[in-house]
């Protein structure tokens, strides 16, 4: 009986881990209802899953991006929406180059993130790479060598 | 700006509770007075028209002591200063995420790449402490000069500049991006 | 001014992006309720002329006359930038006014301070509300591109056939003089309106009208053409079970926009297989079940809604 009793909590726990937490990428009209403003226009949103309470959850996000034969970064602040956990992410880089967006999310010590590519105000949605942890630079660089905005 | 004054007779008309000559008063001045509390209050536009109203009801109620000779603008915005600030200090400025606007659409269009530079020169402008803030906003939209700003700040023209020049450094590096744009006259082609 | 250093001269440059935006209404009228608010003056004597009834009734024609001009002169009214033959001449329009384009002029329609309407060549439209809380048109013909930036719900756009009503975004309309016209959203959410009738169409969607049916049900710009071609004889033509299952057929998992609107657009059977085609496309929220959704529970469809969204 105790072994029984042992084993539901490991797959209860299991379960509880195998959930985590995650991102949602989607466009912005996911998340447009519930902006505070609708002056703002961003180019994908994001809803922060698995967080126990999201009202304490950080969200990070910045344009990557080649520029000729220079790489750039752009700090983006994601924008809260009235919705607790789902933010929208703007363009803060120029039209020129190929761009993608590292998101990054942490809720408590668990952290989760994302490399969505963009085009120009647009997020491309078949390049997207949802991770279980922050984007490395390594990630982020090959996603930028992979994506190519012209297809 | 034209206009920014008002003639002495309205103001003389307002001193003795003419309720038509300080409806006057109010159109002169209500947009621009409206604007710098928008943008100064992150786009909120209850924290901006609550501030209008409170800023234009004690004008009301204290235009009796406008000393005649005084530059009329300079003591109302002296009162728009001292709301934004003192609306601060009282609600700790629960910062709102300031606006930032990128264009979400599938074709490029001018008018989105406008009003994400607006947005954007919003957001930077929202970046700045509160004393920054007002001052590079009451500068920008009523061209006060720095004797002026200082009459409207309450503070010694040295203090005036420096803040100004301290905004104006940072407003500078934020809006880096905007620079070509902003140069060339505003709108790509 | 003197000449500015160059920081300030190009944050200055930078600062000009900043329009002065126009004060409310309400505003004022909050202003005069303070001042009019009970902390009485002391009273005044007034000295009443002998006959003071006329006097009386005179002064209040002549302060109605005062009102009366004082609000005519100061309308609400938006500003217009006609363009004809590379030539611009600004005008006001007030409501109750038209505005008319030919083949070779356009038109920018400032809508207070909530957007601009820019009005292509051979359009006519009347503006028939210019308050704070509602700015509406009415689109006779021609084509608009709407770029609204305000709270949901403050800007029509009415046509014969059904009205568009914004929630934040951009969109182009085009209607004929019968009604008929497609509605096309660039930003945000458009809610296209008519008897009842509603159809929610995001960005990247568009949703036809009709003059005797009023708006059609929503689909994706890239939706594929039999889908669309099945949607219009659904929607126009009482296509019934067949164009159903035409459409289901040529579903994407984007699609779901449409199947989503087409839920509460027919008939039970056929609701059950539309709802079983969106769970094979897209899994159902936790929450949602297959039996709230059949009963069109208006709150389980709203979360589906908002959760598809994700996908779109």
């Amino acid at each position: 009986m105790v072994k029984k009793l042992a084993l539901l909590f490991v797959l209860a726990a299991a379960s509880v881990w195998a959930d985590g937490l995650s991102l949602t990428i989607g466009p912005p009209v996911a998340a447009q209802l519930a902006m505070p403003t609708k002056k703002f226009f961003g180019i994908f949103a994001v809803r922060i899953n698995g967080c126990a309470d999201v009202s304490k959850a950080q969200l990070k996000a910045s344009g990557e991006g080649i520029v000729g034969d220079e790489r750039r970064s752009a700090p983006t602040e994601p924008a809260a929406t009235l919705t607790p956990g789902t933010y929208m992410v703007s363009r803060q880089w120029g039209n020129d180059g190929k761009w993608v967006v590292a998101v990054s999310a942490t809720c408590g010590s668990e952290t989760a993130g994302a490399i969505v590519p963009t085009h120009l105000n647009n997020m491309v949605r078949e390049g997207i790479q949802l991770l279980p942890h922050a984007p490395t630079k390594a990630e982020t660089d090959a996603a930028l060598k992979a994506f190519n905005p012209a297809q | 700006m034209t206009d920014r004054e008002v003639s002495a007779e309205i103001i003389e008309a307002c001193r003795h509770g003419d309720r038509d000559a300080f409806r006057v008063l109010y159109e002169t001045y209500n947009d621009r007075v409206y604007s710098a509390c928008l943008y100064f209050f992150h786009g909120d536009a209850a924290e901006a028209a609550d501030v209008t109203q409170e800023v234009f009801v004690k004008l009301f109620s204290v235009i009796a002591g406008f000393r005649e000779g005084a530059a009329f603008s300079t003591w109302l915005y002296r009162m728009v200063h001292n709301a934004c600030i003192d609306s601060t200090r009282r609600k700790k400025v629960r910062e709102r995420v300031p606006e930032i606007p990128a264009a979400s659409v599938a074709s490029h269009e001018m008018e989105f790449l406008h009003l994400r530079d607006a947005a954007t020169v919003q957001q930077a402008v929202s970046s700045l402490p509160p004393k920054y803030r007002v001052a590079v906003l009451l500068r920008h939209f009523e061209d006060f000069s720095y004797e002026d700003m200082s009459k409207v700040m309450n503070c010694s023209m040295g203090t005036v500049a420096s803040r100004l020049n301290r905004a104006h450094k940072l407003l500078a590096g934020v809006l880096a991006p905007l620079r070509d744009r902003v140069a060339a006259g505003g709108r790509d082609v | 001014m003197s000449e500015r250093p160059k920081d300030e001269k190009f944050v200055h440059d930078a600062l000009d992006r900043l329009p002065v935006v126009e004060a409310p209404d309400s505003i004022w009228r909050s202003i005069e309720a303070s001042l009019d608010a009970p902390a009485r003056a002391p009273e005044r004597r007034v000295f009443w002329p002998r006959y003071r009834w006329a006097f009386a009734v005179a002064t209040a024609a002549l302060v109605a006359g005062i009102g009366l001009y004082w609000r005519t002169a100061n309308r609400p009214h938006w500003e217009v930038t006609l363009t004809r033959a590379g030539k611009t001449t600004q005008e006001a329009v007030r409501a109750g006014d038209w505005l008319q384009t030919d083949a070779s002029s356009t038109a920018e329609v400032r809508v207070g301070t909530i957007g601009t309407v820019e009005v292509s060549p051979h359009t006519r439209l009347r503006i028939v509300t210019t308050r704070p809380d509602e700015h509406r048109i009415s689109l006779q013909h021609g084509q608009i591109k709407a770029t609204i930036t305000a709270p949901p719900k403050l800007f029509f756009v009415d046509t014969k056939s059904a009205t568009a009503v914004d929630l934040g975004c951009q969109y182009t309309m085009n209607v004929d003089d019968y009604g008929n016209g497609l509605l096309n959203v660039t930003v945000g959410w458009v809610a296209f309106e008519w008897q009842g009738r509603q159809s929610l169409v995001p960005a990247g969607a568009q949703c036809r009208t009709h003059a005797t049916a009023g708006p059609g049900t929503p689909y994706f710009e890239d939706a594929p053409k039999a889908l669309v071609n099945a949607l219009e004889d659904f929607d126009f033509a009482n296509g019934g079970e067949t164009s159903v299952g035409a459409i289901l057929a040529n579903a994407r998992q984007r699609d779901t926009l449409t199947l989503w609107h087409l839920l509460s657009r027919v008939a039970p059977p056929l609701r059950a297989q539309i709802f079983d085609k969106m769970i094979s496309l897209a899994p159902l929220p936790k929450g949602i079940t297959r039996d709230k959704v059949l009963a069109l529970d208006p709150q389980t469809l709203e979360t589906w809604k908002n959760e598809l969204a994700w996908t779109w």
